[in-house]
């Protein structure tokens, strides 16, 4: 069977691989939009995911980790660590903190951790863990960004404090997390010895709900599931970005549509003689139409699967050069983008389609090209 | 040989728009073509003879008349079957060849037999037999681009062909051929009516093709009658219908028709430089 | 010259034409829209500076932001600074971010904890009590909206309940609005006495708020002062700062796809008028003007297509103010400026090929059937 639509679509190949490389940055855009939010939202949880509490305790009422103040009146660590099926509290002092760093400002979360209890960076890349609390474990990806080194000294909140080593997953497109010790956030913050929240892990054998309703009567705190406080972090966070992303991919789609369109368009119009001659012979509109569809999906598909080729060469790319935006391009988004882009195809031949049943076949007699 | 009637129009009337603006482009015209016939039909330009070509080959509805392909009415079919009929019952030549460029001349057969159902590789060697049969044994893989004028209506009759057709329409087949191809061409044409029994309509201005046809017929202001009683302007060397001729002359006893008053003019002034004077109008 | 052709051309067909300004526009939205949500999340994150009345600001050696930090000192402290010439007053606020809860829902605000009749107050209104009680709380008209909380309503903040006693209004962002209780029930509620979060300084009048800022300093070098709009401006920077790398890689992608889309159509709507330049070639056209019909051809295509995407954007802000969302998109001149300039580059790129094209034409291809 001739293809007619895949040699007419090849007969112009740089026509063809303009498309296909406009339909490739639409692809790309998509996929790393969608692997962004997906970095945001796994980069807003990393702290909790990586320290790993069921409960997360805190000031009455409060449900997040990140975003509002809270304060544990340190009288009640007592009380949350010997209720019954709690294996552990670890208090943490957690405050967010703009630092100027080299004439710009950087959005920073601050946790001060007891080195004996924990709650502290899950992963070096440099220099050792606190030994004095005038020391600070900094983010690896900011200090590098303003050439900060172990041993350099950093102002925070009036105090230099000396870098003494630099952790990794620490950082995001937003902020930074950098440790000092309990004794030195406390101080920063006048908050005397109070935590801002009690990192509590269960026994294995327990309930996470008794647990759970046994502090909050016990204490007046609130008492969260892990789970529940990261959906209530990201939803703060991740919220203001989720809009914005949405109208960025649909408007991807649309150029997207719009570049096979034109194509499919122009590649018809030019071929109105001999379209007309197949018609005459005895092509019928619904044929003809099918190999305009054919060109579309065609170009689609090539675009799309160079997209995302590019989509993993950026995800590269970012991982070396700015690893502070975190790109996860994922196979679920590119099997769904899969169908999204045939849809494009499918949108996009409806350019040419009434162009096509327009063509009279006696267009064919017609003397000249 | 004369077979059963490939092509029956009778009373065929095209009227384009309406009102005082309406334009006839054909008037009237009945036409009977036989198995295996050659018909020639002439005439000046804007005569209506693409309108005719273009009702014959159920590419367009007639304002009134009735035209039958073989058994098949086509003018009381709906718009939706007459592509079937076309694809089946007939082929076509066209002036400009329109060849599709991407795709070899051997796809360009190939893809009309695909329409018609037939796939895989006994298609591919029928279309290959059509080709060969034309002397395109070696160029099948070539693009139109890569052919010469006579190449190419080659590859256009082949296509033609291909799903077997009772009648082939032919517009202009030589006009864009060199003579030696366009003679080529016509006895190719000749050719397949006689040893295929097929029936070819030719129209065409190339006087060359008149001894070849079985019949000529003119076609003027949107009427169809016979050549043979047609006269040539010896001007402009058009043929002209005595009774309609814009302009005549006597000189000596020989009676001279003219398609306008400007070619009758430029003869009287060839006369006179002759010597010859002219006579009475 | 008389006839342009390039316009002629571009208008011809109302389809190519459409799907040409269309694919632009989108690219260029993509652009607007980016740099728009930023402008607005800007204009948002300095509601409450912006609507509250000071000269100068002082606050915790090393911060210099509102925006989720924490700054707390001494409150004696300021009696420092009214001492200083120049200075007419300084009264002092409690800050925190916290979550007004209602139920299940939850809005992140930004609490100021005021004294009756001093600086940081809400600012005079309608609906803003002349003396807010003990357990009272004034939030923002839009969040009491969505939370469907009317005057006298209980709500929960730092743990205690409050009751809504009146509204401010324009004090919402993405993240965050503004909400204001007594600076007792705040220091009770936090357990912090003696303790000042920023002390807003108002000068006297004839006065230059930057040399009483400078002699403030003098009067307490271990607290931070800025002037109000070296505070605001610190605060947008948080914003700009923290997203200047996304937007420009954002920007770039955009870039890139108005190039491609642009390159397209000006080089598919080339090839479809090849002939005629074939034919003005032979007529004797110089060469140039041919060239400058290739151009305009472009410069067509992203002029309107800008025009296009900027009302559309300016329409999409349009109706995010009335749609239930807190996401705003401010279209600044500087943005469409950058973009005009952006498109002007694109189009001397685009018609490169196109116009090679046409120089490459044989004017006796002319007669070539």
């Amino acid at each position: 069977m001739v293809s007619l639509g895949r040699k007419t679509l090849f007969e112009d190949k740089p026509r063809f691989a303009m498309t296909a490389l406009g339909v490739a940055l639409a692809i790309m855009l998509i996929l790393l939009l969608d692997g962004m939010y997906v970095g945001v939202v796994r980069q807003i949880t990393a702290y909790l995911d990586a320290v790993g509490p069921d409960l997360v305790v805190g000031q009455k009422d409060s449900r997040n980790f990140l975003g509002a103040r809270s304060v544990v009146p340190a009288e009640d660590i007592g009380a949350v660590a010997s209720t019954s099926g709690v294996r552990r509290a670890v208090p943490v002092i957690v405050q967010y903190v703009v630092l100027d760093l080299g004439g710009r400002k950087e959005f920073s979360l601050m946790i001060g951790f007891d080195r004996r209890m924990g709650g502290g960076p899950w992963q070096m890349r440099e220099g050792r863990s606190l030994i004095s609390d005038d020391e600070v474990i900094f983010d690896a990806v900011v200090a590098r960004r303003h050439g900060t080194r172990v041993g350099d000294r950093i102002l925070i909140m009036g105090r230099r404090l000396r870098v003494a080593g630099l952790s990794g997953g620490t950082s995001s497109w937003m902020t930074g997390t950098f440790f000092v010790t309990y004794r030195t956030a406390a101080s920063l913050l006048s908050a005397r010895e109070n935590p801002s929240f009690l990192l509590v892990s269960l026994r294995p054998d327990v309930r996470v709900s008794q647990v759970e309703a046994r502090i909050e009567r016990g204490t007046g705190l609130s008492a969260t599931p892990r789970s529940e406080v990261d959906a209530n972090d990201v939803d703060l966070y991740a919220r203001v970005l989720s809009g914005p992303l949405k109208l960025m991919v649909a408007v991807a789609f649309l150029v997207g549509v719009a570049l096979v369109g034109i194509t499919s368009y122009t590649a018809t119009l030019e071929r109105t003689k001999e379209y007309a001659a197949l018609k005459a012979i005895g092509m019928a509109n619904v044929r003809l139409y099918l190999v305009v569809l054919e060109q579309a999906l065609i170009s689609s598909l090539a675009g799309f699967a160079t997209g995302v080729v590019l989509a993993f060469a950026a995800q590269w790319l970012l991982a070396q050069y700015a690893p502070q935006f975190l790109v996860t391009v994922r196979p679920v988004a590119i099997a769904a983008l899969l169908g999204t882009t045939l849809v494009m195809g499918s949108l996009a031949s409806l350019v040419p389609a009434r162009a096509v049943a327009r063509i009279d076949p006696v267009l064919a007699f017609r003397r000249g090209a | 040989m004369q077979e059963a009637l490939a092509l029956r129009v009778r009373g065929v009337v095209k009227t384009f728009g309406e009102g005082p603006t309406a334009v006839s482009a054909v008037k009237g015209v009945d036409l009977d073509v036989h198995g295996g016939e050659v018909v020639l039909i002439m005439g000046p330009s804007g005569s209506g003879k693409t309108t005719l070509l273009s009702i014959m080959g159920a590419l367009m509805k007639p304002t009134s008349g009735d035209v039958w392909l073989g058994e098949e009415q086509i003018t009381a079919l709906s718009e939706t079957r007459l592509p079937a009929i076309r694809l089946r019952h007939l082929g076509f030549i066209f002036q400009d060849f329109n060849l599709l460029s991407a795709l070899s001349a051997l796809e360009n057969v190939e893809i009309v037999m695909n329409l018609a159902g037939g796939r895989g590789a006994g298609t591919r060697r029928r279309a290959e037999g059509l080709l060969s049969d034309l002397g395109l044994g070696e160029r099948l893989n070539h693009r139109p681009a890569d052919l010469s004028g006579g190449e190419k209506q080659r590859v256009a009759i082949a296509r033609a062909l291909a799903n077997e057709p009772s009648l082939l329409l032919c517009d202009e087949p030589t006009a864009n051929l060199d003579s030696k191809i366009g003679h080529d061409t016509v006895l190719r044409l000749r050719a397949i009516a006689d040893e295929q029994g097929r029936s070819v309509v030719i129209v065409s201005h190339d006087d060359r093709i008149r001894p070849h046809a079985d019949r000529v017929l003119w076609l003027e202001d949107g009427e169809l009658g016979e050549m043979a009683r047609m006269e040539i302007d010896p001007v402009c060397g058009m043929p002209i219908d005595p009774e309609k001729a814009a302009a005549t002359l006597q000189v000596d006893d020989r009676t001279y028709y003219f398609c306008s008053q400007g070619c009758r003019r430029e003869f009287e002034e060839r006369l006179a430089e002759e010597g010859r004077p002219p006579a009475s109008t | 010259m008389a006839v342009n052709v390039a316009q002629r051309n571009f208008f011809e067909s109302r389809t190519r034409m459409a799907v040409t300004v269309g694919g632009v526009a989108f690219a260029m939205i993509l652009v607007l829209v980016l740099d728009g949500v930023f402008a607005g999340a800007m204009a948002g994150v300095t509601a409450y500076i912006d609507m509250t009345p000071f000269d100068l600001v002082v606050s915790q050696q090393g911060v210099r932001n509102l925006h989720m930090t924490s700054s707390q000192f001494p409150s004696a402290d300021l009696s420092r600074v009214e001492r200083v010439p120049g200075v007419r007053r300084v009264d002092s606020i409690l800050f925190t971010s916290a979550f007004l809860v209602t139920g299940d829902k939850r809005s992140l605000a930004y609490l100021i904890g005021y004294e009756q009749g001093r600086l940081g107050a809400p600012p005079a209104g309608a609906d803003v009590p002349r003396n807010l009680g003990h357990g009272e709380i004034v939030l923002d008209k839009r969040i009491a909206a969505e939370n469907a909380l009317a005057l006298g309503d209980y709500l929960s903040v730092l743990g205690r309940r409050f009751k809504v006693a009146g509204f401010v209004t324009g004090s919402v962002s993405i993240t965050n609005s503004v909400a204001y209780i007594r600076r007792d029930d705040f220091a009770a509620a936090t357990r912090q006495r003696g303790i000042a979060s920023f002390g807003l300084v108002a000068v006297l009048p004839g006065t230059s708020p930057a040399t009483v800022e400078a002699r403030v300093r003098r009067a307490v070098p271990d607290l931070n002062v800025l002037t109000k709009s070296q505070f605001a401006d610190s605060e947008r920077r948080v914003i700009s700062d923290m997203s200047t790398e996304i937007i420009r890689l954002m920007n770039l992608v955009g870039f890139l796809i108005g190039l491609s889309v642009v390159g397209l159509t000006t080089y598919t709507a080339t090839l479809a008028k090849l002939r005629e330049f074939g034919v003005l070639k032979a007529l004797g056209a110089p060469h140039a003007r041919l060239l400058g019909i290739v151009f305009q051809q472009a410069v067509l295509s992203i002029a309107l297509g800008l025009i296009a995407a900027v009302a559309i954007t300016l329409a999409l802000a349009f109706a995010l103010t009335l749609a239930d969302t807190n996401i705003r998109i401010a279209v600044e001149l500087g943005s469409i400026g950058r973009l005009g300039v952006a498109s002007l580059i694109i189009a001397v790129l685009a018609s490169a090929a196109p116009m090679l094209r046409v120089s490459l034409i044989e004017p006796a291809d002319v007669f070539r059937r």
